[in-house]
């Protein structure tokens, strides 16, 4: 049986929320930050909507991740 | 709409990560870390032992000759203080999924310069220049990095907030769990009225004053009001901001926590004021952790080591600690619960996000805090079964001082690491608007900070550390 993905941020692929790509984006994140620490949480960016928010969003964009 | 091809990148995490943050958070980390320490010197102190030997520090020196003969004679105890701080930092980021190949000879290069730097901070001389190692620290990283362009993969050893956060677990073993609830009630109430006014000061001088977007503002409040970096990009999230808004945020908090870094301990300095009331303004005016203790440990080692300055070293990093870390770090979870449940509920236009769940308030609590909590309450059960001759004489020396040896170790790091990764070449442009938001709040910040510290509570934090 196929498996059924929650449609949500996390299962799209226009979302990233690896620590390490974080880190990159956000210029500066590390001096006084980290993409590793509690207070993110799961957050990523979305590249189809240009924003960093929960994963566990979901907006008319969604697109499965292969 | 048009289509975006998505940027080629490691496949994040299909779901939220949920208890699997127990091993793939650096605070969870710290908490090991930080408690697997305090509980092995534990271990060797109740076998009669100690850890003392191997949490090595340089000892006071006047010239070359003396600086070089203690080095030599305990190379042996630097040598082991090395390898254990490499085998568990290079551990930990291995599982944290950090290149080893990357990580182990930064962080050789972080230890090397961190030697030096703790070697300057034992000159005799040192504090008649203001060579506190904070300061040196972040200076020298600082110029290396802005001067010499290192490698980027080197940044791999740079982790300042998991030596700090380590570090603040650390912390907590040397501060009675007594003078948490003694002491906490005040900070929480003169933490909550600065946090509040500066980060409505932010928001409203933003939003009507500048025409910001709400979630600007509310990045730049958060940076400025709760705690720097972290708080901005958990309330980007929160309100689901536009990328770049964390990232002005984020500058804005570096500038101004670096200029206070410097800024406060000076001011302090120059007025004489106690090290337990800095501690407390520190920890009120400044925006990051890692600044803060930068500069609340600069003034307590000014405190320490020279006589017109009234206080200890103690009183400076506890006031910073109770103000900071408990009136403000551990409530970041409300601040993005409540930001967030305004985002949805009154800015969206239309209702395509997920409504928050207070369960925000625990997945985003700084983790480390509960090691230091731990830690606290350890020792001071501990300590709890001898008598205050009895401590002095032996728990002290043989235990609580290593321990604040190892804490001063990671503290160091983290310095250096600020400096080494504070490039102002590579941060975001803000612009003259969110310039000028964030200014308002930390002038507000600064003042309101002082009143309370200084005039409102100065009998209170000057009793820190008797």
């Amino acid at each position: 049986m196929e498996e059924v993905k929650t449609k949500c941020c996390f299962n799209c692929m226009y979302f990233n929320n690896d620590p390490e790509y974080i880190e990159r984006a956000f210029a500066g994140l590390r001096v006084l930050g980290s993409g590793y620490s509690s207070v993110k949480r799961d957050d990523g960016i979305c590249q189809l909507d240009d924003r960093y928010l929960s994963g566990y969003n979901v907006c008319d964009g969604y697109k499965e991740r292969e | 709409m048009e289509e975006k091809k998505a940027e080629t990148t490691p496949m994040p995490h299909s779901s939220g990560m949920g208890w699997k943050e127990l091993w793939l958070k650096e605070d969870w980390w710290a908490v090991w870390l930080g408690l697997g320490i305090v509980v092995v010197a534990y271990f060797f102190f109740a076998s009669g032992s100690t850890i003392k030997p191997i949490a090595i520090k340089p000892a006071k020196w006047h010239t070359f000759a003396q600086l070089w003969s203690d080095f030599i004679s305990h190379i042996g105890a630097y040598a082991a203080n090395f390898i254990i701080w490499l085998v568990i930092f290079s551990v930990s980021t291995a599982i944290l999924g950090f290149k080893q190949s990357e990580f182990i000879p930064s962080f050789i290069f972080v230890y090397i310069f961190s030697v030096i730097i703790f070697m300057i901070g034992a000159w005799d001389k040192a504090h008649n220049y203001n060579l506190e190692p904070p300061l040196v620290a972040l200076a020298l990283g600082m110029i290396i990095s802005n001067v010499f362009r290192l490698p980027k993969w080197m940044d791999t050893g740079f982790r300042v907030e998991y030596y700090i956060k380590t570090g603040i677990v650390l912390l907590g073993a040397t501060l009675p769990f007594t003078l948490i609830i003694w002491a906490g009630p005040i900070a929480f109430v003169q933490a909550t009225i600065v946090s509040v006014t500066t980060f409505l000061v932010i928001f409203f001088v933003g939003t009507k004053a500048l025409g910001l977007d709400k979630r600007l503002a509310s990045c730049l409040g958060a940076g400025g009001a709760v705690c720097g970096v972290s708080a901005a990009i958990a309330i980007g999230g929160a309100v689901k901001a536009k990328k770049e808004y964390p990232s002005i945020a984020i500058t804005m908090v570096i500038i101004w926590a670096i200029i206070m870094i410097f800024f406060l301990p000076l001011v302090s300095r120059a007025m004489g004021l106690h090290a337990g009331i800095v501690g407390a303004w520190v920890g009120t005016s400044e925006f990051a952790d890692a600044a803060g203790f930068a500069a609340a440990q600069a003034y307590g080692t000014m405190a320490q080591n020279l006589p017109n300055i009234p206080g200890t070293e103690d009183a400076a990093v506890w006031g910073f600690t109770l103000m900071k870390v408990i009136g403000r770090d551990i409530w970041i979870g409300i601040w993005a619960f409540v930001l967030a449940l305004i985002s949805t509920m009154k800015w969206e236009a239309e209702e395509s996000g997920v409504r928050p769940s207070p369960a925000e308030i625990w997945w985003r609590f700084p983790k480390f805090v509960l090691g230091f909590f731990a830690a606290s309450l350890l020792m001071t059960a501990i300590s709890s079964g001898y008598t205050l001759e009895a401590y002095n004489k032996v728990v002290k020396p043989m235990l609580v001082g290593p321990i604040k040896t190892m804490r001063t170790w990671s503290f160091i790091f983290c310095f250096f690491s600020i400096g080494l990764t504070t490039r102002f070449r590579e941060l975001t442009k803000t612009g003259a608007k969110p310039f000028w938001a964030f200014t308002a709040g930390v002038v507000v910040n600064v003042i309101l900070g002082f009143i309370l510290s200084v005039l409102v509570f100065g009998n209170y934090w000057s009793s820190l550390g008797k």
